[in-house]
């Protein structure tokens, strides 16, 4: 018979322990309940995960004026309670940056970012601390980068342009040595490259992936090199849509002559800009080799380096097929040592289309006026640009023959700013008649009446006190806003010099001006 | 020859609260948009909104008049500005007014602008807590939208010794 077990009394105390001990706990989780509950509770609780995720994406943002994200930012979001730490970390596209301000800690964002491509945005070597091998860094990350911006990396090695890069879609870089070929040829996806300032000795078919890209800028390139590179193009890019080749240094480059052969022309059938800057010589080469798409945007920025439009330029801008065909072309045209300045813009003509025509490229024609009125004149009246809507206008001085010929071509026009009303009277004459309709003024020829014009503005540098030649400008005005009023235009701006004489002088003569401002 | 009337549609939320709209103006949601496609008989009974109250909707509705006629994202379109969208945190005028409102009306709409689909509205909601957020310390961030820390101290400790590099640089 099996003993029997022994007698068990029950210690009132230790249960009464036992009980404590476990109240407390759950006593203790109740408060942590309690302590949390209210965060559930509020109104930014209500916001799904997805939709917090895109709050926490959109505060990464980037600053606008460096391009770099704030990482502090990031890492806030990390810290204000378990809920949102848990979303930001499980929000891989988060951390899938590389730049200057978290080089140090690239490996750890890398590493958050998960499976995540990354963006790397490097700049100015020189801030950063020579203990981090930036080089080693990309190298080791290339596989994973979508784009990637590197500029002003004086000493770094070019090694990383070997590596393979089966994600990137974007590279900007500048300046440094170009290895051939990029990315060991493989960089399936890469469609947009930007080379700024960037050595490439060797151009070939092999050293950029010309097949599939759709965008290419090549900036503050040597035009020898430019041209070398048009000449080594493969026959035809069918997916490029925009192409920029843009040159600052001012080179005497010797063309072959005009008689020689050609080789077969460059087919750009899907390009939708075109943009050129630079000399003379890499324009005129690029039209002598290369066939554009009707359709084709095209920007040409052109440094005369003399005071007077080259006559193989011009003869290139009237006759070109291609250009004639362009419905849409901007022109500039500068002289070297002229500095293109938004606040000072006398003596130079600019035309430019209705955003609505032309999206994002404004369609601009700016002439140094140091240039014979001649030449611009036979430009203006040479070129396709029957769509022109809006036209600004400083020309101080310039006597022309016969406007008529020249402003036939802008019966479109929907905006007009005149600056330097005063030293340009003839002209402002002119224009007023045209919107006028008016036969007879000053002897000058009338034009169809810009029928569409609703926004005309006049802006005037008046120097000193001159009221009385002032008011004899406002009443001229006057007049002729009045009379234009009885033709339905309606809307004027008037800028003028700061000084209290001219509200009074304004508000005597010109009752007519929607609005004006003071300068 | 006189326009084509607009047809009206109705719609119910779920505290009952009925309006009746121009249908351009409601097909700025794609959730009500493809309901509409999906529906080829007329019908006179309200479109159903259990997951948006009566005052949140008079807003919703006030922000797709607004932008009525404005051309919707497509899906092409809608990749591309992807990573444009969350570049920039502006908000035009108009939509910064309209969206200055308190805090539980600002969520509840950009809740409704999920439930609904209407992507620009979301943008907008989402870009002003961005906003909100941006720039701030954790500490300020939760006086902002009253969130209790409820880290330990040990946490705490653990995350300020992670986000060193960030002071440190």
């Amino acid at each position: 018979m099996a003993p029997a077990p022994p007698l068990q009394f029950e210690d009132p105390q230790a249960i009464n322990r036992s009980q404590i001990e476990q109240e407390t706990v759950l006593l203790k989780q109740q408060m942590e309940t309690f302590r949390v509950e209210p965060n559930s509770l509020l109104p930014i609780s209500s916001m799904p995960h997805e939709i917090l995720s895109y709050i926490f994406l959109l505060c990464r943002g980037c600053d606008c004026s460096t391009g770099l994200i704030s990482m502090r930012d990031l890492l806030c979001l990390t810290w204000v309670c378990h809920h949102w730490r848990t979303v930001a970390l499980s929000t891989a596209s988060l951390w899938a940056y590389i730049g200057n301000e978290n080089l140090r800690w690239a490996v750890e964002c890398s590493a958050r970012a998960k499976e995540a491509p990354l963006e790397g945005r490097l700049v100015h070597g020189s801030t950063v601390a020579p203990s981090i091998d930036v080089g080693a860094l990309i190298v080791s990350l290339m596989h994973r980068f979508r784009q990637l911006y590197v500029r002003h990396f004086g000493n770094l090695s070019p090694n990383f342009l070997t590596q393979p890069a089966p994600v990137l879609e974007s590279l900007t870089l500048g300046p440094i040595t170009i290895q051939a070929p990029l990315f060991s040829g493989i960089s399936p996806l890469l469609h947009t490259i930007s080379l700024n300032g960037c050595q490439i000795t060797s151009w070939t078919s092999d050293t950029l992936p010309f097949l599939h890209l759709k965008h290419l800028s090549l900036h503050h390139c040597n035009p020898v090199h430019i041209i070398t590179f048009i000449q080594c193009l493969p026959p035809s890019l069918p997916n490029l849509e925009t192409l920029k080749l843009h040159s600052i240094l001012v080179v005497s480059v010797h063309l072959a002559p005009a008689t020689a052969p050609l080789p077969p022309r460059i087919q750009f059938p899907n390009l939708k800009t075109l943009s050129l800057h630079g000399d003379v010589p890499v324009t005129t080469h690029f039209f002598r080799l290369c066939n554009l798409a009707p359709s084709t945007r095209t920007i040409i920025d052109v440094n005369t380096n003399e005071d007077r439009i080259p006559s193989g330029f011009l003869e290139l801008l009237q006759t070109s097929e291609r250009l004639q065909h362009h419905p849409i072309v901007s022109i500039r045209i500068w002289h070297d040592e002229y500095i293109y300045d938004e606040d000072s813009i006398d003596g130079q003509i600019i035309l430019q289309a209705s955003p609505a025509l032309d999206g994002d490229v404004p369609l601009i024609f700016i002439l140094n006026y140091s240039i014979p009125w001649s030449e611009i004149s036979q430009i203006v009246t040479g070129l396709p640009i029957p769509t022109i809507t809006s036209l600004r206008l400083a020309i101080p001085g310039i006597l022309v023959d016969d406007w008529t010929k020249v402003f036939a071509q802008f019966i479109h026009l929907e905006e007009l700013l005149l600056e330097d009303i005063y030293t340009a009277r003839s002209f402002i004459c002119f224009i007023l008649a045209s919107i006028l309709a008016v036969q007879d003024w000053s002897t000058l020829s009338p034009v169809p009446p810009f029928q569409f014009l609703r926004k005309l503005t006049l802006c005037k540098k008046y120097s000193g006190s001159d009221s009385t030649q002032i008011k004899k400008d406002l009443l001229d005005l006057d007049t002729a806003l009045k009379l234009r009023q009885d033709h339905g235009l309606r809307l004027a701006e008037l800028w003028l010099p700061q000084g209290a004489c001219y509200i009074d002088l304004l508000s005597e003569v010109v009752d007519q001006v929607h609005s004006y401002e003071f300068r | 020859m006189a326009a084509p009337a607009t047809q009206q549609i109705k719609i119910r939320c779920n505290d009952e609260k009925e309006f009746t709209v121009d249908r351009d103006v409601l097909e700025r949601s794609v959730l009500i948009k493809n309901m509409l496609e999906d529906v080829t008989e007329q019908q006179d009974a309200p479109i159903p909104l259990p997951n948006v109250s009566g005052p949140v909707m008079a807003k919703v509705l006030e922000y797709c008049t607004h932008h009525r006629g404005e051309p919707l994202p497509s899906a092409d379109t809608e990749q591309s500005q992807d990573e444009t969208r969350k570049r920039t945190t502006d908000i035009s005028e108009w939509d910064q007014k309209f969206i200055t409102v308190d805090q539980e009306m600002l969520f509840e709409i950009i809740l409704a602008a999920n439930y609904l689909d209407i992507k620009s509205l979301l943008d907008v909601g989402c870009k002003t807590v961005a906003n909100m957020i941006k720039g701030k310390t954790p500490e300020e961030i939760r006086k902002l939208f009253n969130i209790v820390n409820d880290f330990t101290p040990e946490e705490e400790a653990q995350i300020k010794k992670e986000n060193e590099w960030a002071e440190d640089r």
